[in-house]
């Protein structure tokens, strides 16, 4: 049975997920933060496959996302949804409820966050609305999980709604219902469509539905002259929705005077929304998230695993060298597998840090003030504010943030979204950033660190703003943009999010990096006809030889350099583990390693090697994603060309100007 | 005396009388309830002079005064 997961944003249908199936997927504040479809069975009932779909406001979408959950819905029914429904303020939900009937899908109410409702003074007669739908209305409060058993008891007892009339309208509404009704029938039958949602796709002038209808001329235009037959049929339709919501709601449930969760947001949106303040606060949030991840508690966990995985290490060491392993494998495992994959484990405490505060921002309902406070600014650049939120997610991973381009209303805005987002250093970009400045920094590192963040934000920005000049002019389009109560998010929810992503990363570590480490390490022990040679005679160093003579005019010429940034195709955190291979330097002394071995003679050479990585082209997982997000091959090579293109001036540029200002 | 919603001043407060529109658009703003006769309230501008931030039907909206221009309202207090 295959059960889809159906609210409005910030109902909080994601916890409600991670409550249902113990799948721990993120959940966020933000309007419309569940980018891909999420899936997971029910723990007591296996049997039962949840599917967690896009929020949307209504069944006549206004976003990609929208469109997807919604196209969801029409090609793929599920055998029952689930709407998940805010019962703080639950009439704009019921709206939805009312089209979601139209499907005849077998559905079930979940009024969450009750415990809130119920703290602000709103009461609720629950069988009689039960009694007025005709589903099932279950009170619920995911973020504690009361509730969520009876929510599943009662998927196991579902019936098809008996399709009711919810509203007659005013008489020439009830007519043209009708008789668009008699009109569409035949057609509809064809389709396998459901019925009373084509209807209501003909009144709202819903295109993208109304075309799989195969339509006959004479059809369409007497489509057309019913429609003007009422003089605004969407506003009337909408109207007749929303007094039918009002008639529901009558005697089930009033709204209170004013509720504590308002009064608590308005308070807070006082200093966080402040006309001259708020910005500022906004830039000492990212510098404190900044600060405090890789200078304080990521730079403490980092140096507490350093110490456990050097001892691990050289037990290994030990350990191998008593039972007497052959030297092929003594030396893939210890400088290559230990090397490399050690060496990049060691971040892990650092971007787990910058993840738990993205989500912290997120959740809390804090993104969605910073779209709204920097819209302006952002529409300059041909973007939104809503477009700060993929960006923002950017500083993460890459991959979701592309995928949120999808609750950008416009095509273009989302283009020029995608193509900002690898300017956006991911944190799978820390451990070399990391470990370059401290070579070569030493205590400036952490500043030398935000610079180089700040330099490859402002060039994402300027070359948006290029690209929607000359590449990609016309307007952005609207902005709608609810801004969510605060709410905490709950401390399970936070850890089980950082639990993921540290999941995630050691799959990575494990599964990506060991391979590539392995490739590396043979390609540098052999040539081409499989004799053990110098790494400098090796299949890999005729291969990035090549590369270097590109990167030669950065002064980043030595082979192992370029051996290094492409294995970082693979992942980005790729890079440290071959530069560790190639230098066979353990977990804590690669930087000394590298600052010593000459490979980057001066400080140029190194900025100009963190610039061109930095910049240079994603990993393979974000590439595909961008080129599918793109929709045309053609445009994602253009796009692929031009980062590379970018990178190598910009590095080419610091490096020339560096050496005009540092050697003397 | 209709006004543009984008004129309006935070603090005030007024009663939606027409809702216009590129049809798209028009039909979001009509599905997320600013419907002729919903009361709404003008919280406040963003630091940069827009967008603008409504409350109305319990819930907080922020909308571009470009859009907010297709919104013409009744002001009910000044």
């Amino acid at each position: 049975m295959k059960v889809a997961l159906v609210g409005q944003p910030n109902c909080g249908k994601s916890t409600l997920f991670n409550r249902l199936t113990g799948a721990h997927q993120h959940v966020g504040n933000f309007p419309g933060v569940t980018v891909e479809q999420k899936r997971g069975r029910l723990r007591r009932h296996p049997d039962i496959e949840i599917v967690d779909l896009p929020g949307l406001y209504s069944l006549f979408p206004y976003s990609a996302e929208e469109a997807l959950a919604r196209d969801f819905l029409l090609d793929d029914p599920p055998d029952a949804v689930i709407q998940v429904l805010d019962a703080t303020y639950p009439e704009r939900h019921l709206y939805l409820t009312l089209q979601l009937l139209e499907f005849g899908i077998p559905m079930v109410l979940a009024l969450n966050m009750m415990d809130e409702a119920q703290a602000s003074g709103r009461t609720y007669d629950l069988s009689l609305l039960e009694e007025r739908l005709g589903v099932p209305v279950l009170p619920l409060c995911a973020s504690r999980g009361e509730g969520v058993e009876g929510l599943e008891e009662a998927l196991l007892s579902l019936h098809r709604p008996i399709p009711r009339a919810f509203f007659s309208g005013d008489t020439s509404l009830a007519f043209l219902l009708r008789e668009t009704g008699t009109l569409l029938s035949r057609a509809a039958e064809e389709a396998n469509l459901p019925f009373p949602y084509l209807v209501s796709c003909a009144i709202m002038g819903e295109e993208s539905v109304l075309h799989r209808l195969s339509l006959q001329k004479e059809e369409q235009a007497r489509l057309q002259s019913l429609l003007t037959g009422l003089e605004d049929p969407v506003l009337s339709l909408v109207q007749a929705r929303y007094d039918a919501v009002e008639r529901l709601c009558a005697g089930v449930t009033a709204s209170p005077e004013s509720s504590g969760q308002n009064a608590r947001t308005m308070r807070a949106d006082r200093l966080l929304t402040h006309r001259l303040l708020s910005v500022p606060l906004f830039f000492v949030v990212l510098f404190a998230v900044f600060f405090l991840t890789f200078r304080v508690f990521g730079a403490f966990l980092q140096s507490l695993l350093a110490l456990l995985l050097s001892a691990a290490s050289s037990w290994v060491r030990q350990t191998l060298e008593t039972i007497g392993t052959s030297e092929v494998l003594t030396l893939l495992l210890t400088d290559g597998i230990l090397a490399g994959v050690g060496g990049v484990l060691l971040f892990l405490p650092t971007i787990l840090v910058l993840f738990f505060f993205l989500s912290l921002l997120e959740d809390s309902g804090y993104l969605a003030r910073v779209a709204f406070l920097l819209d302006r600014p952002m529409r300059r650049l041909g973007l939104s504010g809503r477009a700060l939120v993929p960006i923002l997610l950017g500083f993460g991973c890459s991959v979701p943030a592309i995928m949120a381009t999808r609750t950008l209303s416009s095509r273009r805005e989302k283009t020029l979204a995608i193509l900002l987002l690898p300017f956006v250093a991911c944190s799978a970009k820390i451990p070399l950033l990391t470990l370059v400045c401290s070579a070569f920094f030493a205590k400036d590192a952490p500043f030398v660190l935000f610079a180089l963040y700040l330099f490859s934000v402002i060039t994402g920005l300027l070359s948006t703003a290029f690209l929607s000049k000359r590449v990609l002019p016309g307007g952005s389009g609207a902005f709608l943009l609810e801004l969510p109560p605060y709410r905490l998010p709950s401390p399970a929810t936070v850890l089980l999010h950082m639990w993921e992503k540290a999941k995630e990363f050691v799959k990575k570590a494990f599964t990506v990096l060991l391979l590539a480490t392995i490739a590396i390490w043979f390609l540098r022990s052999f040539d081409s006809s499989l004799h053990l040679v110098l790494q400098n005679e090796s299949l890999l160093a005729s291969i990035a030889k090549g590369f270097a003579l590109l990167l030669s005019p950065l002064g980043i010429g030595d082979w192992r350099l370029a051996a290094a940034l492409l294995s970082g195709l693979s992942a980005k955190e790729a890079v440290v583990s071959t530069l560790s291979v190639l230098f066979g330097a353990g977990e804590g002394d690669l930087a000394a390693v590298l600052k010593n071995s000459g490979v980057l003679p001066d400080i140029s050479a190194a900025l100009a090697f963190l610039v061109f990585f930095l910049l240079y082209l994603p990993c393979f997982a974000a590439l595909s994603t961008i080129s599918r997000e793109l929709g045309k091959k053609r445009y994602a090579l253009a796009a692929f060309a031009y980062q590379l293109a970018v990178a190598w001036l910009l590095a080419f540029a610091v490096y020339r100007v560096s050496m005009l200002f540092l050697i003397r | 005396m209709l006004r543009q919603l984008s004129a309006l001043l935070p603090g005030q407060f007024a009663v939606i009388r027409e809702v216009s529109g590129e049809p798209r658009l028009r039909r979001r703003l009509l599905e997320l309830g600013l419907l002729p006769g919903t009361v709404l309230t003008v919280r406040k501008r963003a630091p940069f002079g827009d967008p603008v931030q409504l409350r109305l039907r319990g819930f907080s909206l922020t909308l571009r005064a470009s859009d907010a221009g297709n919104i013409r309202v009744e002001v009910k207090n000044a």
